[in-house]
């Protein structure tokens, strides 16, 4: 078993995974803060892994992150994933391609296509993200 | 500064502009030193000394805000906290182990691990699972 994540990975989360991760109401909260704990886990063992949050996800999960309330959120999600012109242009490929891809799920898997990193996907969709990622090395995870 | 400001704070300065920087001295031990340069200068497994200890603290930073805030989040919402059989599940899941999705065998592995083992960790409760399989299998 690998006992850490590789150094070079990007957890991207889904609209349900950062819905589920700043309401702790969610009916699947615990299960995000389960990874969380794990993720945090793998950094205090010298992991160099970082979690993001399309800003395209933001949108959709109405994440505002000037909100007090997404204080919880704003301290474990280290940074949002911009979509810049090289992943605007994927994701729109993608889209094509794969019509039942919103836009945001078309610029997480645009990141996993682009990026070089090792990716892992936090998301209630898996079977979309199978179909559309099956040439990547991707790890989906569901929540 | 309060606690949960202080986190809010710390949060905000890890996400900012990081291109400004700013000399400072720091003490540290002459052998680390020693180790850091022929790590970096000998065997170019880093750039520079600099920016090992930086990246290092970044990690650290990261790592130490996530832990308080997770037992801030416990303390505020005590029904929040994870099983250990879901820390398991995380773990196969997050490491793509091939017991990935197999939320009854380590739900099984997780109850009957702690008749026997004080505060097993989320890798144990995998070795057992693991091991259930191999005998369920055998069987």
């Amino acid at each position: 078993m690998k006992s850490k994540l590789l150094p070079e990975t990007l957890l991207v989360l889904d609209n349900e995974a950062i819905q589920a991760l700043s309401d702790h109401s969610h009916s699947k909260h615990r299960r995000m803060l389960a990874i969380v704990e794990r993720f945090q886990s793998h950094l205090q063992r010298g992991s160099q892994a970082t979690v993001t949050v399309p800003t395209t996800v933001r949108v959709e999960a109405s994440i505002n992150r000037q909100d007090p309330a997404t204080s919880f959120v704003n301290r474990i999600v280290n940074n949002d994933h911009s979509l810049d012109s090289k992943t605007a242009d994927q994701a729109a490929n993608l889209r094509q391609q794969y019509p039942y891809l919103s836009v945001a799920d078309a610029h997480i898997a645009a990141i996993a296509v682009v990026d070089k990193r090792d990716i892992v996907i936090i998301t209630s969709d898996t079977e979309d993200f199978e179909e559309c990622l099956s040439g990547q090395n991707v790890n989906i995870i569901r929540i | 500064m309060q606690k949960t400001v202080a986190l809010d704070q710390i949060a905000e300065l890890l996400r900012a502009d990081q291109s400004q920087t700013v000399n400072t001295s720091m003490r540290i031990p002459v052998a680390l030193r020693d180790a850091a340069s022929i790590a970096t200068d000998e065997l170019k497994m880093a750039q520079s000394t600099t920016v090992l200890t930086v990246e290092a603290l970044r990690q650290q930073l990261r790592s130490l805000l996530m832990r308080a805030s997770l037992d801030e989040h416990y303390d505020n919402h005590p029904e929040s906290r994870p099983t250990l059989a879901e820390l398991a599940q995380a773990e196969a899941d997050l490491s793509n182990h091939h017991l990935k999705n197999q939320d009854e065998l380590i739900a099984r592995a997780s109850h009957d691990i702690l008749q026997v083992m004080q505060h097993p960790t989320p890798t144990d409760v995998l070795i057992w699972a693991e091991s259930l399989r191999f005998y369920q299998v055998q069987l």
